[in-house]
């Protein structure tokens, strides 16, 4: 596999995706601030207000940002719907690592510094709408609240599938993805659910108890083990899961064929 | 790097699917200076083999170097030095004067002077994307782009297509000022006509096989190409084809004649005579 990586190169491949997408960029981001603007507006309209104005922006910001970076990282190859742009890609002269990496670029941290800005300065708009139609000033949102970057560490292992899932499928790639995730997920489900019923029934309490007391189990209190677990879990996941994620995407775009 | 050896192919295998193999066994190697006719039936595998020597697709067997590297593996250094013009193909929506700016800095030894000049030539709109372009501009347009990035392995499946007449006689004129001994072209084709006085060496490949290799001047060495008038078939000849008022035959050059090559009915006689070809050309 080719593993250049020469700098210009790689500019050129940004500035060429970001030149050749800058209609469908700018129309995202006519949508999203509409969408911004409507939801603010109606909320102001509504019975209930605002309410808490930094859970308003947590819960807005948390399912644009999650549904529109599953779909353009499942969709940051759309040129392998065809074989035609399949090719046309291939054969740009460019390593497969400067690809990958500039692919890799826009679909995450540009992704995420862009989808921030324009959430910002689309809240500060409905702030402005807000105040024009009911005369109250909102506090603005903070793009560096702790729950927002939590918010961009999550969406890591997730834009991580999503690169593996759209350079594997050259169609539907959010879809399939999906598919494969829920059937991964109940594969591993019904394993482990399987298991845990052959090892484990005897310490069970009756056959309706289906999730065991750790204490009974392992003998120790699960106050203890648990924060160890999930910290162990986290590690494990972004230290192994999403770099492994994300080679698996780089290989799989070496192997691509038309 | 010579020029000796631009594509090399051995012990090629490939298919489609397992129960389809389409070239089990091929070997083939073109060299620098030269513009080879690839010609074959549909189905033969042309596209096939060059989207191979590409590295578009993965040879189950056999190698394929293109310009030294392992074509599949598609080193950014082989890429820099490929054109490739499919017959079908994408075009960015982007106005023509935009081409450079945007692909130009992939190619070391783009040459943008030479990219107006072939513009220029083809009477290309400059400021029209290209993509709301006619068929015939884009190929053109491509094919401007292809000439200038100074690839010195240019493919080019079914060129002539869409091109109006004058663009056809441009084009030819175009590429046969481009060949240099450095270069390697492979035109695919069964626009032949169009290709007449370009393409040479030729390559017939049928079922997955090359059944012909040959330059034109041993061509026209062992094959005389006449007209016969007249409504009955002449007898002793290679190939014999019904036109208005008689026949084109294709009979062994015995007598050391001159004649012209006729590409289609060339290629027509090695398709209906392999074998009687292979013969004459081993001999």
């Amino acid at each position: 596999m080719d593993k250049r990586l020469q700098f210009p190169i790689l500019r050129q491949l940004v500035w060429r995706d970001i030149w050749l997408n800058r209609s469908s960029t700018l129309v995202f981001l006519g949508v999203l601030t509409g969408i911004l603007l409507m939801a603010g507006i109606i909320t102001a309209y509504s019975n209930k207000g605002f309410g808490d104005v930094r859970e308003w922006h947590l819960t807005w910001y948390g399912i644009l940002f999650f549904l529109v970076g599953i779909f353009q990282t499942a969709g940051v190859y759309r040129e392998f719907k065809r074989p035609a742009t399949l090719q046309d890609y291939l054969l740009l002269p460019a390593s497969h690592l400067e690809k990958w990496i500039s692919r890799w670029l826009r679909s995450l941290p540009m992704y995420l510094i862009l989808f921030t800005t324009v959430y910002t300065l689309a809240a500060a708009i409905m702030n402005v709408a807000v105040y024009l139609t009911h005369h109250n000033w909102l506090p603005f949102f903070h793009p560096f609240d702790p729950e927002i970057m939590r918010f961009w560490l999550w969406f890591v292992p997730l834009h991580a599938l999503f690169l593996v899932g759209a350079v594997h499928f050259n169609r539907n790639a959010t879809l399939k993805t999906i598919l494969v995730l829920f059937g991964v997920l109940v594969i591993y489900g019904s394993i482990t659910g399987g298991f845990q019923q052959l090892l484990f029934r005897s310490v069970m309490q009756d056959e309706h108890h289906y999730f065991m007391d750790p204490e009974d189990l392992f003998g120790f209190d699960p106050e203890t083990w648990l924060p160890v677990l999930k910290k162990g879990l986290h590690v494990f996941l972004f230290a192994v899961i999403v770099p492994f994620l994300w080679w698996v995407s780089f290989l799989k775009l070496n192997e691509k064929e038309v | 790097m010579t020029t000796e050896n631009m594509i090399s192919i051995g012990s090629l295998r490939f298919g489609y699917t397992s129960k389809r193999v389409l070239f089990d066994g091929l070997d083939l190697e073109l060299q620098g200076g030269q513009i080879y006719g690839l010609l074959g039936r549909n189905g033969a595998g042309k596209t096939t083999l060059l989207r191979l020597i590409a590295g578009l697709l993965r040879p189950w067997e056999g190698n394929i170097r293109t310009m030294g590297h392992p074509a599949w593996r598609r080193h950014a250094a082989m890429l820099e030095d490929i054109c490739f013009i499919p017959e079908e193909w994408a075009v960015p929506d982007l106005p023509i004067r935009d081409l450079p700016a945007i692909y130009g800095p992939f190619y070391p030894r783009f040459d943008e002077r030479l990219f107006w000049k072939l513009v220029e030539e083809f009477e290309l709109p400059v400021d029209g994307k290209v993509s709301g372009s006619s068929f015939g501009q884009k190929k053109k347009a491509i094919i401007s782009f292809g000439l200038a990035t100074r690839a010195r392995l240019l493919i080019l499946d079914e060129p002539t297509n869409g091109l109006d007449i004058p663009s056809k006689s441009r084009f030819r004129k175009i590429i046969s000022s481009s060949l240099h001994d450095e270069t390697c072209m492979i035109i695919s084709t069964h626009q032949v006509r169009d290709m007449v006085n370009l393409i040479d060496p030729l390559i017939v490949l049928d079922q997955g096989r090359i059944i012909f290799q040959q330059d034109l001047a041993s061509v026209a060495r062992k094959l005389v190409f006449r007209i016969h008038t007249g409504i009955q078939e002449p007898l002793g000849v290679l190939y014999a084809e019904r036109i208005p008022g008689g026949y084109l035959t294709v009979a062994e050059n015995a007598g050391q004649e001159d004649t012209d090559v006729d590409l289609e009915v060339l290629f027509n006689t090695i398709i209906h005579q392999p074998q009687k070809m292979r013969e004459l050309f081993q001999a």
